[in-house]
């Protein structure tokens, strides 16, 4: 079995925020609006978390990407009450909305608050529905939902593989946000393939984990910022 | 003081009485029969012309959906009547006008479910009949699935064919 995991470059990235938009458009994300926004109700599944370092004028800033890890030791599946949440065999951590009962426990597990809730119930205006992706559930108010690794794309591409009567290659499951990166801070790929750059990068000695040591196992690697 | 709580009461009453007829209602929709708008036959194509289902059903082996049959398809045969039934005068109708016929889906999966013909068919090698039913042996066209679907016969499925039962291999 793969295991799907990613390597995000901060060097590379400029905070320009592409990945968070194209996420929102892949994955149907509900736009909240800026009331909502200011209780803190915004649902991206991809958040750009800025760091700063040191004083005014002499201030570093660092953009940090943040998907779902997809845990390999998940806090979140050990308190999910009723098993919407889950690390399945791609080692992907698969939320099931019509399980959940939006208890809400998962999201306070989660260290990295990649999970959110929805208050709302999806709506979109006429014009837009166009717009929405058909490969992806919308989800109902009262469910949590977090960011997937695009798992509809893995589904699709295993199916062609199968059709086409070989294995899924890397270049059929890419997610949607590094697609648009513009600098292409993100890698994404089997950890364990030795052939491919994601391997690699997962081993250099730039790389490391957000909150390794709880123990969680993430599968999102970052390179370390390294001013020249 | 006593009305009002006696109003609320009613209310109360009226709103479960509503919630519950609203309840029946939609149970009843679900189990509802579905009637085309033209006596379709498969057992004709089938046995008496000599179609195969992929010859209508373009995407069963090649493709995630089946499709239903544009009117295209028809007018290679129906341009001018070949039996005598009014259905077919309806088809030949609708060729001649070239208007699409509003073929209303029988078999739909809600939009969280991944499913896939091709995967079935042509990798799995598994028969039309076995969630469809007969529909070869159709005179007109199935008011509701013949076979119904649902998750526990899919993963009944998957279970003796070793097959991965995971939650998100079929939800997304
Ligand atoms: C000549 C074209 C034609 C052929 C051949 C044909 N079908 Fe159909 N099929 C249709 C049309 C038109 C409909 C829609 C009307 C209806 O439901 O009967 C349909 C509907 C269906 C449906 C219901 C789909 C839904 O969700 O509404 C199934 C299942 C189906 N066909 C299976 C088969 C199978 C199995 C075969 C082969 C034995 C087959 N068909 C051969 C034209 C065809
Ligand atoms: C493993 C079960 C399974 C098998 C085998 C299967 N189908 Fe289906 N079929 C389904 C399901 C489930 C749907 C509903 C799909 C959806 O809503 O996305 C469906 C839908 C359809 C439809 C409706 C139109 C559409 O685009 O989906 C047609 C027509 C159809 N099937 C024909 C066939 C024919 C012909 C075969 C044999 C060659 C076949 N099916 C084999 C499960 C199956
Ligand atoms: C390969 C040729 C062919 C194609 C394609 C075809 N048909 Fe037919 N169809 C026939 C023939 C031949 C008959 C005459 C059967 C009879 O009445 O003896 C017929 C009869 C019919 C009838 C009358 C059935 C009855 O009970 O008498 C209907 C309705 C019909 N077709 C609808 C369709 C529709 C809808 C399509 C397109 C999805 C279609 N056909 C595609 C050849 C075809
Ligand atoms: C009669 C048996 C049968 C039924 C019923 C059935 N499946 Fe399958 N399914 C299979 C087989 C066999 C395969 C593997 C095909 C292959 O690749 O050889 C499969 C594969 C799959 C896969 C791909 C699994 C993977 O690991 O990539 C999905 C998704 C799937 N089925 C969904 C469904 C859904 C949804 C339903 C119900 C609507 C369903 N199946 C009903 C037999 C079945
Ligand atoms: C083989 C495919 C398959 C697998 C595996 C699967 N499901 Fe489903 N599931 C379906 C299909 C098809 C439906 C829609 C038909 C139905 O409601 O029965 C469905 C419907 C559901 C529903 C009802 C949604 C509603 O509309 O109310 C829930 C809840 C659900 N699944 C949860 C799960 C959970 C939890 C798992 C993992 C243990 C799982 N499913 C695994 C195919 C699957």
């Amino acid at each position: 079995m793969p295991k799907w995991g990613m390597v995000i470059d901060l060097n590379k990235c400029t905070g320009c925020g592409s990945c968070v938009n194209a996420c929102r458009m892949e994955n149907n994300i509900p736009v909240v609006g800026a009331e909502a926004a200011q209780e803190g109700r915004t649902m991206d599944w991809m958040q750009i978390i800025t760091e700063y370092d040191g004083e005014y004028p002499n201030v570093r800033i660092t953009h940090i990407p943040r998907p779902c890890f997809q845990c390999g030791n998940a806090p979140c599946v050990i308190v999910c009450p009723v098993h919407a949440t889950f690390v399945n065999e791609d080692g992907l951590v698969g939320q099931v909305y019509y399980r959940c009962i939006g208890c809400r426990y998962c999201m306070n597990a989660c260290p990295y608050t990649a999970k959110c809730f929805n208050y709302f119930k999806p709506e979109t205006p006429k014009e837009y529905e166009v717009l929405l992706n058909p490969d992806v559930t919308r989800r109902m108010n009262g469910v949590v939902e977090k960011c997937s690794f695009c798992h509809h794309r893995l589904a699709l591409a295993k199916d062609t593989a199968r059709y086409e009567e070989r294995e899924v290659r890397e270049e059929d499951y890419q997610t949607a946000c590094l697609e648009v990166c513009p600098t292409k801070a993100i890698t994404f790929g089997d950890l364990d393939n030795q052939e491919h750059e994601v391997h690699h990068l997962m081993h250099s000695n730039r790389a490391f984990r957000l909150e390794e040591s709880l123990g969680t196992d993430p599968k999102v690697y970052y390179l370390k910022r390294e001013d020249k | 003081m006593n009305k009002m709580k006696l109003s609320i009461v009613r209310s109360g009453g009226r709103l479960l009485l509503v919630s519950f007829l609203t309840t029946l209602l939609i149970r009843c929709n679900s189990n509802e029969e579905i009637v085309q708008p033209i006596e379709y036959n498969h057992y004709v194509h089938f046995n008496d012309v000599g179609l195969d289902c992929t010859d209508c059903h373009l995407g069963v082996e090649d493709k995630i959906n089946a499709t239903i049959p544009t009117i295209e398809i028809c007018s290679s045969c129906h341009e001018d009547m070949n039996g005598e039934s009014e259905a077919e005068a309806q088809v030949v109708e609708a060729v001649s006008n070239e208007d699409e016929i509003p073929w209303q889906r029988i078999y739909v999966l809600p939009d969280h479910v991944f499913f896939s013909h091709r995967r079935h068919v042509k990798s799995g090698k598994i028969s039309c009949k076995v969630c469809h039913g007969e529909v070869e042996n159709l005179h007109s066209p199935p008011r509701k699935q013949i076979v119904p679907i649902t998750m526990g016969r899919c993963m009944k499925c998957h279970d003796n064919k070793s097959i991965s039962n995971d939650c998100i291999t079929c939800h997304v």
